[in-house]
């Protein structure tokens, strides 16, 4: 499987190398997403003060950019592929197209991650916002991976079936936009719901709090369980195509 | 050896395959003939298992063993140019494809580098597919299939828009395969290819297995059942149209498939001067019009 992994990020490595102008103008606009909202908020705020730290504002800003770059990782990965007439080879990879999918999603997932980092960095220095790592924030990123992996597959066994999901994309960004930001304000009962507590936990690992175990607990558990909940999803989705012979075409 | 048994496939109200068995060699190359919407694109990905049939199985035998093969096993060209990423170079293509069925660069790139030199295209290794020929891009496709160590070679269309000199080209190949003791599975329409490259044949219509042999023995078997009529000068297609037991073989040559007896009242109507009338080996054509094309 380790190779099956590299491949991956061989081939990423590649396509980011190749069409680096693209690369880095989406991570401009990135930055610019954030720094837009920042300014329409003090647009409309009366005084000097938003009444907001921005701290953890950028930091949920970073775990929404992450969350989106993984869940839509299969999705287009399938739309692609199928437009390259391609996916039937993938799905001759070893172990199958459910598993060569998975690490395509992991791959991505963990080249979004370095996106978050550049695009959180320079807003950082920009809005004078201080960070303060944690020693264990990289395992408090882990359940937000895994949520956001299993959300990938769910979406991805859409858009192996329908072929076409930017739609759908549209509408779950812009839900989650609000969504994640309302996690600014963190209740203790707000850690039951989706993506919650790998967002807090994102939050937490840059502030410098102590580790969080019952909160890691819930996310890790939440994790697993978007995750086994996506490969189902996604398992039946590839079942169903190849029965109805629509694999690799629309 | 590959075991296809008894394929069924449906979708909706469309049967698209009615019990389907037929048997892959190693060392052999056995090509399914049949006209569009027949069903050799479906039962080849029921082999792959990119498609799951209603019924029936596809077995790879391995002495007394016998087993479900896995897609990684085999090397496979799909109709058209959907085989490799065109963005990519022919050597990141093959790292790639290598990599997902668990090859290393260094084991991939030797071996596709390899069958890369036998087809000439070494000095093409780091072009981009797109600015590649179409044949180069097959030959290509062709050479990484190889290069994945497959048990055998899956080719959809293999010669669908190629030049002549490429596909007299991809025949060699082909033909260097099987004596190297692959086994292939070939769908195509190039009959002309296809009567030279295979050992087997079967006709497929609707579904359903028509007629299946040895390609040789098959032509042969209907050189016995007809005769073939040289003209003077060529002929439109009046004669084909007189009779449906007549099929154009050449220009000027036409191919009988009947008994003496029959053919002998026709000749009087022909309004054509027959300049000879002989037992002859009809080409595949004939074969597959007269098997497969009547009952279209």
């Amino acid at each position: 499987m380790f190779w099956q992994l590299w491949s991956e990020v061989l081939l990423n490595w590649t396509l980011r190398k190749r069409y680096w102008f693209n690369e880095l103008a989406g991570l401009l606009g990135s930055i610019l997403y954030f720094y837009a909202i920042i300014l329409g908020l003090k647009s409309l705020s009366t005084g000097d003060d938003l009444g907001l730290d921005l701290g953890p504002l950028l930091l949920v800003f970073a775990a929404f950019n992450l969350t989106v770059a993984t869940f839509q990782s299969i999705s287009y990965a399938i739309q692609s592929e199928v437009g390259q007439g391609t996916l039937e080879h993938l799905a001759l990879a070893r172990g199958g197209l459910l598993r060569q999918l998975l690490l395509r999603a992991f791959v991505e997932g963990l080249s979004g991650l370095l996106w978050a980092f550049f695009t959180m960095l320079p807003l950082a220095l920009i809005l004078g916002i201080e960070l303060k790592p944690a020693f264990w924030w990289p395992l408090g990123l882990l359940p937000l991976f895994l949520s956001s992996l299993g959300f990938a597959l769910a979406m991805g066994a859409i858009a192996l079936y329908f072929k076409r999901v930017e739609g759908l994309f549209t509408i779950v960004q812009f839900l989650f936009l609000p969504y994640f930001f309302s996690l600014v304000r963190f209740d203790p009962w707000k850690a039951y719901l989706p993506f919650a507590p790998g967002v807090q936990l994102l939050r937490l690992g840059f502030t410098g709090a102590s580790f969080p175990f019952g909160l890691a607990e819930i996310g890790f558990v939440q994790g697993f369980l978007f995750l086994a909940a996506g490969i189902l999803a996604m398992a039946w989705a590839y079942a169903r195509v190849r029965r109805k012979g629509i694999l690799g075409r629309y | 050896m590959l075991r296809v048994q008894e394929i069924y496939k449906r979708f909706g109200g469309l049967e698209a395959l009615k019990g389907v068995s037929l048997i892959l060699r190693s060392g052999e190359i056995l090509a399914l003939l049949g006209p569009n919407g027949a069903g050799k694109t479906t039962l080849l990905k029921i082999m792959l298992g990119l498609l799951l049939p209603e019924r029936g199985n596809v077995l790879l035998v391995e002495g007394e063993r016998a087993r479900p093969p896995q897609g990684h096993e085999f090397g496979v060209l799909l109709e058209g140019s959907r085989n490799l990423y065109m963005n990519l170079s022919l050597l990141e293509n093959a790292l790639y494809f290598g990599g997902i069925r668990g090859l290393s660069p260094r084991s991939i790139r030797p071996r596709f580098e390899g069958w890369l030199e036998r087809f000439n295209l070494s000095d093409r290794l780091h072009a981009p597919l797109a600015s590649l020929s179409r044949g180069m891009q097959q030959k290509g496709a062709l050479a990484l299939a190889l290069a994945l160590d497959p048990r055998f070679l899956l080719l959809d269309e293999p010669t669908l828009g190629l030049d002549p000199v490429s596909r007299r080209e991809f025949e060699k190949i082909i033909l260097g395969l099987r004596e190297e003791g692959w086994g292939i599975f070939l769908t195509s329409h190039d009959l002309v290819t296809v009567e030279r490259v295979s050992d087997r044949v079967a006709f497929i219509r609707q579904g359903a297995i028509l007629k299946e042999g040895k390609t040789r023995a098959l032509l042969s078997e209907r050189a016995r059942e007809g005769y073939v009529l040289k003209f003077r000068e060529p002929i439109g297609q009046q004669v084909a149209e007189l009779d449906p037991r007549f099929s154009p073989e050449a220009p000027d040559r036409m191919i009988f498939l009947g008994s003496w007896d029959e053919l002998m009242p026709l000749l009087s109507g022909l309004k054509r001067e027959v300049i000879e009338v002989s037992r002859g080996v009809p080409s595949l054509e004939t074969l597959f019009m007269d098997l497969v094309g009547r009952g279209k």
